[in-house]
């Protein structure tokens, strides 16, 4: 049974808790995107990551960059969970994922900033239909199985269409960065 | 670790390592060609920074796109939660539930709020964003708005607004300074002068005075009725000052602003120059992020907000631009292309508010027209004796061409296109002439097919089999009565 202090300082850590993972859950998602083929297989471990992070927050040294520990963390859930899945989902062998793992932590966190940034600019220059296509892809999270009954195009269609759409992005924001980075 | 970083040891070309991370991306990529993908990066750095790059640019689509799904998860949690004033989430005493649902985006607070009202069943106040303001409650501009403005209401079920109260939970309407945020859906602000502003999601929309508003972010459309004429919308870029009349503004994250007159006429004024103009009926400008005007050429029906009984079409458009010659300075004249939106009386042109498509007879336009998507042209456009117009088909079509019967047969158009042998009545009802004066007061818009109908038009069509441009002519009239010709397309089966 708590008693009112100990009551008093889980709600705290709680707040605390709350607060760094609010501000690092973004980073930490898309860490674990970047790993992991499988959209579902991602959210599980996002879910578990973060079950984890609040259980070992006791072990959290305050000061320390909540992002990278976060990353660790849910690099641990990825290798465990697949282990214990390999042969039954699509996975990366180990050597690729500690390898983009290591790339990407060694980037820093205004190099993604700057991407999203441009990402929002050349998202606001798509022309409406392209804009609803990401509308609904993304914002309504429909499948692509999906849309391609909604808009009554065969799949291949809508496929060929996101893979445009994301080489267009991919291009705009680097066509982006190549012009800021020369200023 | 043995990785390999010379371009040379590529095996894939890049667009196929793209064509791979799609794939990936979208759930559909299969065991061979994952494995395909996985030698590929281990082997080439260069492929890695592509994957890196677009896995980031996957997720941040999902992380800032996917609003539905935030506003669930709080709202599902918001028994739970009590918000504090710096936005973020703690626990009363409450039992403590799993990290990751209490957990709100820190950069979507305004979410939280959205959460609350629609918990709150669009009635309850945010107390998240409430500071006091200044100045006396009873004679202030706050009271002035609050009697302004009638109502707020969203026009659909699945609406989700709400507004930034800056005055206290108290007041059953908004304040200047408040601001009203659009999540979801179409909402419509209605002022007591008969004034009506429609504004699609994602919107930001402030209240700036009992006359005047500023459209921060999204799409508005905004109906001005008589007597209510001075009504002014600013955006980053402009101001628009309404002269009795229907518009369509939409503003982008750069604070591009584009302005469509559907009815009526409008101001301008730019806001980083003294340049004014005045755009009629069927003009539209667009001012880019620094302010630089230009014509808007053509857009899609959902650029703007829709009309009031119009229903969105879930599908890409399949006339996708449309250009032309007509380039002096003056000119700001607009093509809209109306996706799926051809059905009786449908508005046919961009410059006459009263003009409307039908079947010729009672048993109404063709069936294979009925869903189409079509382009309101602009009517005046039929005496300009050199226009040349490119259309841009981005989907194999059926495109289709109506034809004043009074006018002659134009050589670019018989040489290309086959005729029907079908026809498509047109209803012209009253119109505005040059002077913005209501002519043939005695003539009426009918409502459905065979009804007051004033112009026969042949249904001319080509099949467009790859996705191309295709260049009309002049509409070769024989007489300023008849009218331009216009255009439709369905899917290719």
């Amino acid at each position: 049974m708590y008693d009112e202090h100990s009551q008093a300082r889980v709600e705290q850590n709680h707040v605390q808790f709350v607060h760094l993972f609010s501000q690092h859950q973004r980073d930490i998602k898309a860490y674990i995107r970047s790993l992991v083929p499988s959209a579902a297989d991602a959210d599980d471990v996002m879910q578990e990551t973060s079950v984890i992070l609040w259980e070992k927050f006791s072990e959290y040294e305050p000061g320390r960059d909540f992002g990278r520990w976060g990353c660790g963390i849910a690099r641990m859930v990825v290798l465990r969970l697949r282990r214990k899945t390999a042969n039954d989902r699509h996975w990366f062998n180990e050597e690729l994922i500690q390898l983009l793992s290591s790339e990407r932590q060694d980037k820093s966190a205004s190099f993604f900033e700057s991407r999203r940034d441009a990402l929002r600019e050349c998202v606001a220059a798509l022309d409406p239909g392209q804009c609803r296509f990401l509308e609904l892809r993304y914002g309504q999270n429909k499948s692509v199985e999906a849309i391609s009954q909604d808009a009554g195009r065969p799949l291949s269609t809508i496929y060929r269409r996101f893979a445009k759409l994301r080489k267009l992005l991919y291009d705009c924001v680097s066509r982006k960065l190549e012009v800021a980075n020369r200023l | 670790m043995k990785t390999f970083s010379d371009p040379e040891d590529s095996n894939l070309p890049p667009e196929q390592t793209h064509e791979l991370i799609s794939a990936l991306c979208d759930g559909s990529i299969t065991e061979e060609q994952l494995r395909l993908l996985e030698t590929e990066l281990l082997q080439n750095a260069e492929s890695r920074e592509i994957y890196a790059a677009i896995l980031e640019q996957e997720a941040s689509l999902e992380w800032e796109l996917s609003t539905k799904e935030a506003l669930i998860r709080i709202r599902r949690d918001e028994v739970e939660t009590h918000l504090g004033a710096d936005g973020v989430g703690t626990d009363s005493g409450q039992p403590l539930g799993n990290p990751v649902s209490v957990a709100p985006r820190p950069a979507a607070r305004w979410m939280i709020a959205a959460a609350v009202l629609i918990v709150g069943g669009l009635t309850v106040w945010s107390t998240v964003f409430r500071a006091p303001l200044k100045g006396p409650a009873g004679n202030s501009p706050q009271a002035n708005v609050r009697q302004a403005v009638g109502g707020i209401q969203g026009l659909a079920e699945d609406c989700m607004w709400y507004v930034e109260d800056l005055a206290g939970s108290e007041h059953a309407n908004v304040a200047v300074g408040e601001t009203l945020r659009v999540v979801e859906g179409e909402v419509q602000v209605a002022y007591e002068s008969g004034t009506t502003v429609v504004l699609a999601a994602p919107a930001v929309f402030e209240f700036t005075g009992s006359n005047s508003a500023k459209l921060v972010h999204g799409k508005l459309r905004g109906q001005v009725s008589e007597g209510a004429e001075g009504f002014i919308v600013n955006t980053p870029r402009a101001s628009v000052v309404d002269y009795g009349t229907e518009f369509g503004i939409s503003v982008d994250e750069s604070g591009a602003t584009n302005i469509a007159v559907f009815e009526g006429e409008v101001g301008v004024e730019q806001t980083d120059s003294l340049k004014a103009l005045r755009l009629r009926m069927g003009d539209g400008v667009h001012l880019d992020e620094f302010g630089k005007m230009s014509r808007l050429v053509a857009f899609e029906s959902s650029f703007f907000p829709s009309e009031g009984d119009a229903q969105s079409i879930l599908r890409e458009p399949l006339i996708t631009d449309i250009r032309d010659n007509t380039n002096q300075p003056d000119n700001m004249k607009y093509y809209e292309i109306v996706v799926g939106g051809m059905r009786e009386d449908a508005r046919a042109y961009v410059d006459r508010e009263f003009h409307q498509w039908n079947g010729h007879t009672s048993t109404g336009m063709p069936d294979y027209l009925l869903g189409a998507d079509y382009v309101r042209m602009f009517n005046n456009d039929k005496i300009n004796e050199q226009i040349e117009i490119e259309v841009t088909v981005g989907q194999p079509a059926v495109v289709y061409v109506f034809v004043d019967d009074r006018n002659n047969i134009p050589g670019w158009l018989s040489s290309v296109f086959e005729d029907t042998g079908d026809t498509i009545g047109l209803d012209t009802g009253p119109y505005r002439d040059l002077d913005n004066i209501l002519r043939l007061e005695d003539r009426t818009t009918g409502v459905g097919p065979g009804e007051s109908i004033d112009g026969v038009f042949s249904i001319w069509q080509l099949r467009v089999e790859i996705p191309r441009t295709l260049k009309l002519g002049t509409a070769d009239i024989r007489d300023t009565r008849t009218n331009m010709y216009a255009l439709a397309a369905v899917p290719l089966e």
